[in-house]
């Protein structure tokens, strides 16, 4: 496993407001890294940076290049989705992969093709005259055919329907990913990402609140279940959030003994969500 | 180079008007030439231009061939006035919109998705302007100056002069179209800096490009009038706009008596080798360089707002 994105002392500021406050971050080659925030966490200022859209201070090492002045030649192996619906609505599909095709060193007609061919999408149609979810589906099909070692995506599925967004993560999975290949997502519906991340990253105020390998998080984190007769008792555990559910007392625990805490209820891993709402209040007090 | 094509193409896949404007300028004329056709037909002889019957003027035209030769090169040269403001109504509406629109479409964020530098984005641009639509526009005014003097040749033949020998013989068009390939491009190096600043104020403006352009240049001149009760900006810069290519341009003055002398209609290699050897031509395309190069370092970073 090699380093693809490293980023020491990484910041960002636009006029007072500070996007990004001097971060520090790796990201491995093979991971799939769920990037999660608050609006105006910091977030996109973070992709921006990689994908060398936006200045920035500090070092940023990209695939060993730096992004502000080797974007182009980055783009040969970097491949990204912005967002739905920034396709051009006067580009005709045929003409999109024809131009990607021509322009593009790394890209693969024959399995763009073979993607858009389960669509219902035809060649002679104008991205204007496609679905929302279309145009997410041609986003999709020209990045994934691109031979890219590093996929970024920025809310890649906001405002689809929940068809086209499952259907979006299992091609993702299924059809993209292998070793050899990384991705750093970013998303609001962060139950859809659960079951595909290998890395999480909490990004809060400009600042990583949280950054750890899946595996890690499973041992790290755990939800205890339990009655308000022993909430007191558990309480002095030190758990990092708490919240009641049905009149049981749910604790979020860090870095604590699960045999011990096994003695008070139920153990549970807790969900993403969860964890974030944690850590996020954590954040703000 | 491949690259480099296809930005091109993509150009003229967004703006379909550098084609179709033309074409659809020499469908117009042609209707306008069979309406003249007809008509004559239909009445005879009597078209009457400037006060002459069609059927006299043929007949001059036959005796004194070079008033015919001059009479087709007014005719040429109206045509391409027409043409050549049309085209540089459609450069100044495609540079203010080329490094705009895609940021306000968001679009950007799809193109720099590709490895393509913005260099490249930028003169694919500019060649669209300097180049390709230019030679799209004089291939439908070729078009339309065949159609037209067969029109003419037409109503000659219907006067019952020889159109081989007034029309044909005396458009020297060969001559004429050597002359406006040159011409168009060495239009494109005369108005680089205007077609540099549009592009520029399209990298730059949020919104209304239109202005960004427009109000430097009336600022500029009008504190220079407050200032220094003089206007040599607003003199240089409306010379320079006003200043075209002879014969290609719009400025041609019929009317004037001693204007309709072979030599000052245009078309002629010498004016444009005089365009060429001025120091207007080549400050000016400095200061076109100057804006290119300053609008590709604005797009640069000016996507960090999309």
């Amino acid at each position: 496993m090699s380093t693809l994105v490293s980023a020491r002392n990484l910041g960002k500021r636009y006029g007072d407001t500070v996007a990004l406050d001097d971060v520090n971050f790796q990201i491995d080659s093979g991971a799939i890294v769920g990037l999660i925030g608050p609006n105006g966490a910091g977030k996109t200022t973070a992709l921006k940076a990689i994908l060398g859209l936006t200045r920035y201070t500090g070092e940023l090492d990209v695939l060993g290049r730096d992004p502000r002045r080797q974007r182009t030649d980055l783009m040969r192996e970097v491949s990204f989705v912005a967002d739905v619906a920034v396709l051009p609505r006067w580009l005709k599909v045929a003409n999109a992969v024809d131009f990607v095709a021509a322009v593009h060193p790394n890209f693969r007609r024959d399995k763009a093709a073979q993607f858009l061919a389960r669509t219902k999408i035809r060649p002679d149609r104008k991205v204007g005259q496609l679905s929302k979810g279309m145009v997410a589906q041609l986003h999709l099909a020209l990045v994934m055919a691109i031979d890219a070692r590093l996929l970024v995506l920025d809310e890649p599925t906001l405002g689809l329907d929940i068809l086209y967004r499952k259907q979006f993560y299992s091609s993702l999975l299924n059809e993209y990913f292998d070793e050899q290949r990384t991705i750093i997502v970013t998303t609001h519906q962060v139950e859809e990402l659960e079951r595909i991340l290998t890395h999480l990253m909490f990004i809060n105020d400009g600042r990583i609140v949280l950054d750890e390998s899946m595996d890690a998080i499973g041992d790290k984190y755990v939800e205890l279940l339990t009655g308000a007769d022993r909430a007191d008792e558990v309480r002095a555990l030190g758990p990092i959030h708490e919240h009641t559910v049905f009149g049981k007392h749910l604790f979020l625990f860090e870095g604590q003994s699960q045999a011990r805490l096994r003695e008070f209820g139920e153990l549970h891993s807790p969900s993403i969500a969860d964890l974030f709402v944690a850590k996020m209040g954590e954040n703000r007090e | 180079m491949k690259t480099f094509i296809w930005l091109v193409r993509r150009e003229l896949w967004e703006n379909k008007s550098f084609w179709l404007v033309p074409v659809v300028l020499t469908v117009l004329l042609v209707l306008a030439y069979i309406a003249g056709i007809v008509f004559t037909w239909v009445h005879g002889i009597h078209v009457v231009i400037n006060g002459h019957p069609a059927s006299s003027l043929a007949t001059l035209a036959a005796a004194h061939p070079e008033d015919a030769r001059q009479g087709l090169f007014i005719f040429y040269v109206v045509l391409t006035s027409l043409f050549n403001v049309v085209l540089i109504f459609m450069m100044v509406r495609y540079l203010l919109g080329c490094l705009y629109d895609d940021r306000r479409d968001r679009s950007i964020l799809f193109w720099r998705s590709l490895p393509v530098s913005d260099v490249a984005t930028a003169l694919s641009k500019l060649a669209v302007v300097m180049v390709v639509a230019p030679l799209a526009t004089f291939s439908c005014l070729l078009l339309a100056q065949l159609i037209g003097t067969g029109a003419l040749s037409a109503i000659a033949t219907q006067s019952g002069v020889s159109a081989t020998a007034v029309v044909w013989g005396q458009s020297h068009l060969g001559g004429i179209w050597a002359f406006l390939i040159v011409g168009f491009l060495v239009q494109s190096l005369w108005y680089l800096p205007f077609y540099g600043w549009c592009m520029m104020a399209s990298a730059w403006a949020r919104r209304a490009p239109f202005l960004w352009a427009a109000v430097p240049i009336l600022v500029g001149g009008i504190v220079e009038g407050i200032l220094f009760q003089s206007n040599h900006f607003f003199t240089m810069v409306g010379l320079h706009a006003a200043s075209v290519v002879p014969g290609i341009g719009a400025n041609i003055k019929i009317g004037a008596a001693d204007y309709v002398h072979l030599g000052n209609i245009g078309f002629s290699m010498h004016s444009l080798a005089t365009m060429l050897d001025s120091a207007s031509m080549w400050i000016g395309v400095g200061f076109g360089i100057v804006f290119v190069a300053a609008a590709i370092a604005i797009r640069r970073w000016r996507a960090e707002d999309y």
